[in-house]
């Protein structure tokens, strides 16, 4: 067989067994491994030697895989019977010897060194990973301790193993401190129960995590707020390992919210809590009351703050309140009350107590007292201001606040109308027949058109003559449930949302209109000062003047002195410049009731003034005027006549009353004692005066006392 | 899932590596226990393994060399593996010296292999990365700075988006690539296919792989096709392995023995 032939088949065992990407010249090599094998044959030649060097060099030509050892010796193989002679054919089996033991050293060579680079090769794989987890480990390590939250890690038995700076920084502890410590001793006396429960089921495995906020106490003593976040950490079987605590200072979030939540709750006039606070106490007072539990809501109201707010300017109406305020918190605290102030001039107290421990009758009571000093304000005299008070008390099981307040503000509106001054009970009995202000505020609107105003007229007669002087036209709500309220049940209210206009108007018409059919020689109609601001007052005047065709000095309009002592405003004095100008007379009313100010006289020309009932009330409960009382009043109704002034007294109700008026030479009286007040009685022939007596006829007809207890509708003058 | 951003993974040797079977299949030593033993299995279920692992060499190697002749300069090899005997740097620096070679694997001993063998040779280096985070891989291949984005580059895919499910969305994954590579660039696949062998045997294959480091999905003709978006293939198109322009010192017999697609494309 030629070297040409064996070469092309080294090749082609070369081809079967190689590695197609090794990038070797097959052909070469085939050449090469066929003239080895030919001079491995000659007859001196060392065969076996040969052989190995074939075995080599297939190795080393990476011809590495069992089926190539294979492959080389069959080529050796199939050269066999070409070759002739034993010697050479022992040569041959020398030479296949050798490529085996030639190729298997040199793969065993291979191996070895191919192991080892794979080692290496894992082993700098290995070490990569593990600088790499050292250098994230670094890494994560700063991130840790430079987080701006604290991280702790701790063990399962509750020992701190790890803390971080900030958490270091957050409690004032150091990580020494801090590993020698144990969770349990970063218990704050405010934890509720819940907190160390919740530790306890994450410890024992019963849940994974858990969040709260919490405080601690720092190292220093002060407290911190946290928002604190810990998870469990279960090692492989599940079991718990570790805890994780991600703990977050929120202690200046936590102030800033406590200032709000202040604030919020806080009037910020006079510091005390405001509606929302107190009614929440409330909420909770009647929420989950035992037995015997008694809750008791004190309505408070000022009497006569708005005169003061209106005559003193704002300022010194917001020093009074803090002066009220700090004066009924003050009073309050034996008590225990909670003092709250629920706007403007109203405040309340809220007692909460066991049956038979307080008498809300009593604290009440002492809080009026104690409003009795004159409060010292800012820049001012001493001020006094009075007040009336609703006292609601009951059992706090069934109660609710909604009612609780409603039937307050009853008992408030009740004290109020009883005279002011005074501290009122709730009497549930009354309650049906009242409305809370919230309600005529309700119904107001519309009252006119639903036709449920009426007017009842009360004579004005003159002391001397007994003639009728006037008539007082006074209103009347018939209230489709209630019946017939005064005007003090509705008119402050209404002024306070321009109800009062369309009141005022009616009223007007109303008057003018009965004036026309009545025999009266003229009217008196109460004006509010909202009137005095509406641009459409004057010609309303006109057209129902001009409407009941009678002349305008038959017209009187009365206005409170507290009124006319606050027309700062040129509108509407200049309104009453005018209608003075057409003929309309001018009435002071309720003279003397609050600083009179007498230099308020010269201001419009004023025709009549009529001094406040409030002068007889003293003589009423059967008390005669002290001797300066009389030099006073009887001073006044001298200076009034001294400018031409008529003075009416009002409210009198008895003999002895008329006696007095009449000595201090009052020139007109009205009052039960002279006549009630009643519907026009339409004059079938419209002309002449009625045979008025000086001795009231109704009073007479009644048959009754005029000395019994003065009713509420004697006070009432609108 | 390598990371180099952050914590390694750790290495597991007693987990098959694809990439040192494949040395096996070889006939190469750079391998271990279970890799061999696991390679066993699988030539005992598939005999003409390694004759297909061979057969998927002799296609990179006329592929290179065609990519060459093209004036490709520019490899990025992506699931390159164990560098064995000879590889596509020993190839291409053959044919051009100046030729860049970047191989790229997720098996972090494969790639501290390829290191070491690669040590001192200046036009080809081995990093750590995953074809399946093309962002990151591509970002540590401009940090390399061996290849220059501007000029063409080839990049081949061999015998590797087999072990990427549907789910990573490969043909995605790859336009990432083809969007990197300037004008000119290529994209060479070889693939393996059910579509030549009976289901039990594709089967079989595939849950034996179940346990290695990478899972197998064969894909058809078809699939092969699409993996090509955005490029022209050049002739002969999408073929078995062993058609691809064979050369004299390759067979087209049996060329259906070898149950593998292979293509390459150009970005025009």
């Amino acid at each position: 067989m030629s070297q040409k032939r064996l070469s092309a088949d080294w090749e082609l065992a070369l081809r079967e067994s190689g590695d197609p990407l090794a990038g070797q010249d097959f052909a070469h090599l085939a050449e090469r491994l066929a003239m080895v094998t030919l001079a491995g044959l000659t007859p001196t030649a060392d065969a076996e030697k040969s052989g190995r060097r074939l075995g080599r060099m297939l190795a080393d030509a990476h011809f590495t895989a069992p089926r190539a050892i294979g492959q080389a010796v069959m080529v050796l193989a199939r050269y066999a019977p070409d070759v002739g002679d034993l010697h050479r054919e022992r040569q041959l089996l020398l030479m296949q010897g050798g490529l085996a033991a030639g190729h298997a050293s040199a793969v065993q060579q291979r191996l070895l060194t191919h192991q080892e680079a794979i080692h290496q090769a894992a082993s700098a794989a290995r070490d990569e990973v593990a600088q790499a987890l050292s250098e994230s480990e670094a890494r994560w390590r700063r991130l840790v301790d430079q987080a701006p939250v604290g991280i702790a890690i701790g063990d399962i038995e509750g020992n701190i193993l790890e803390a971080n700076a900030s958490l270091q920084r957050m409690l004032g502890f150091t990580l020494d401190d801090m590993r020698g410590m144990r969770i349990e001793q970063f218990t704050h006396p405010e934890d509720g129960e819940d907190v160390w429960e919740t530790y306890a089921d994450l410890v024992a495995g019963r849940s994974d995590e858990y969040r709260m906020e919490k405080q601690y106490v720092r190292k220093d003593g002060e407290v911190a707020w946290t928002n604190l976040s810990v998870s469990l950490i279960r090692d492989p079987d599940g079991e718990p390992a570790f805890q994780v605590a991600v703990v977050e200072d929120i202690t200046e979030r936590h102030t800033l919210q406590e200032q709000l939540s202040h604030e919020a709750t806080h009037d910020p006039l006079t510091g005390l809590p405001n509606r929302v606070l107190f009614l929440r106490r409330l909420d909770r007072a009647v929420a989950d009351p035992g037995p015997d539990d008694r809750v008791a809501v004190l309505f408070i109201d000022l009497d006569g703050f708005k005169f003061v707010n209106d005559s003193r300017g704002h300022i010194v109406g917001d020093r009074v309140l803090i002066a009220v305020a700090e004066r009924l918190a003050e009073a309050a605290q034996a008590s225990g009350a909670l003092v709250a102030r629920l706007a403007g001039d109203e405040f309340v107290a809220l007692l909460s107590s066991r049956r038979g421990e307080q008498r809300p009758m009593t604290v009440a009571e002492e809080l009026l007292a104690a409003l009795k000093k004159p409060l010292n304000v800012t820049g001012q005299l001493p001020v006094q201001v009075g007040a009336s008070i609703g006292v609601v008390e009951l059992a706090a099981a069934g109660a609710n606040s909604a009612e609780i307040m409603q039937a307050a503000d009853l008992a408030l509106h009740a004290a109020k109308e009883a005279g002011k001054g005074r501290v009122v009970e709730h009497d549930p009995q009354r309650r049906a027949g009242q409305l809370t202000k919230f309600q005529v505020a309700m119904q107001l609107p519309g009252l006119v058109e639903r036709g449920e105003l009426a007017l009842v007229y009360q004579p004005l007669v003159r002391l001397d003559t007994g003639a009728v002087h006037s008539v007082e036209a006074l209103l009347r709500w018939n209230h489709p449930h209630m019946g017939p309220l005064s005007p003090d049940m509705f008119i402050r209210i209404a002024e306070e949302n321009a109800a009062i206009l369309p009141i005022g108007r009616w009223v007007l018409d109303r008057a003018c209109a009965d004036m026309a059919v009545s025999a009266w020689p003229a009217v008196n109609i109460n004006v509010s000062v909202r009137q005095l601001y509406s641009p459409r007052f004057l010609n309303d005047i006109k057209r129902a003047l001009d409407l009941a065709q009678i002349e305008p000095s038959m017209l009187r309009v009365e206005i409170t002195e507290s009124v006319v002592m606050n027309l700062d405003d040129p509108e509407p004095v200049a309104v009453l410049d005018t209608l003075v100008n057409m003929g309309v007379r001018l009435v002071m009313d309720d003279f003397g009731t609050g600083y009179s100010n007498l230099a308020a006289l010269r201001r419009l020309p004023w025709h009549e003034l009529k001094l406040a009932g409030a002068f007889l009330e003293s003589s009423r409960a059967g008390q005669a005027w002290s001797p300066t009382d009389q030099r006073i009043l009887q001073t006044l109704v001298e200076l009034a006549h001294s400018i031409d002034l008529l003075v009416t007294a009002e409210g009198v109700e008895t003999a002895e009353q008329d006696q007095q008026v009449r000595e201090i030479g009052c020139d007109v009286g009205q009052g039960w004692f002279y006549a009630r007040p009643a519907p026009v009685i339409i004059q079938p022939s419209a002309t002449r005066r009625p045979a008025a007596k000086p001795t009231p006829p109704q009073a007479r007809r009644n048959g009754s006392a005029p000395n019994t207890a003065p009713m509420p509708t004697i006070q009432v003058r609108r | 899932m390598t990371n180099p951003q952050w914590v390694g993974d750790d290495i597991d040797l007693t987990r098959p590596s694809v990439s040192r079977m494949y040395d096996y299949y070889l006939g190469g030593f750079h391998n271990f226990g279970p890799d061999r033993e696991m390679a066993e299995k699988a030539i005992a279920g598939w005999p003409e393994l390694p004759q297909i692992m061979r057969a998927n060499r002799a296609f990179l190697r006329r592929g290179v060399t065609y990519l060459i002749d093209q004036g490709v300069r520019q490899f990025l090899d992506i699931g390159s593996g164990i560098p064995t005997v000879g590889n596509v740097h020993e190839v291409a620096q053959e044919l051009a010296p100046d030729a860049k070679i970047v191989y790229v694997d997720t098996d972090p001993v494969a790639v501290a292999h390829s290191k070491q063998l690669l040590e001192g040779n200046t036009g080809a280096a081995a990093l750590s990365g995953d074809f399946t985070r093309p962002a990151e891989l591509l970002q540590e291949v401009q940090q390399l700075g061996l290849l220059d984005p501007q000029k063409p580059t080839a990049v081949l895919l061999n015998a590797l988006l087999h072990f990427v499910p549907d789910e990573a969305k490969p043909a995605e994954l790859i336009a990432h690539y083809r969007d990197w590579s300037a004008t000119g660039s290529y994209l060479m696949i070889s693939h393996a296919t059910h579509e030549l062998h009976p289901t039990e045997q594709t089967e079989g294959f595939k849950q034996l792989y179940r346990n290695a480091t990478s899972q197998m999905r064969f894909r058809g003709r078809d699939e092969v096709a699409t993996f090509f978006e955005g490029y022209d293939l050049v002739e002969p198109g999408i073929e078995l392995l062993t058609r691809w322009r064979p050369d004299e010192a390759s067979s087209t017999q049996d060329a259906e023995r070898f149950p593998g697609w292979a293509g390459v494309g150009r970005k025009p």
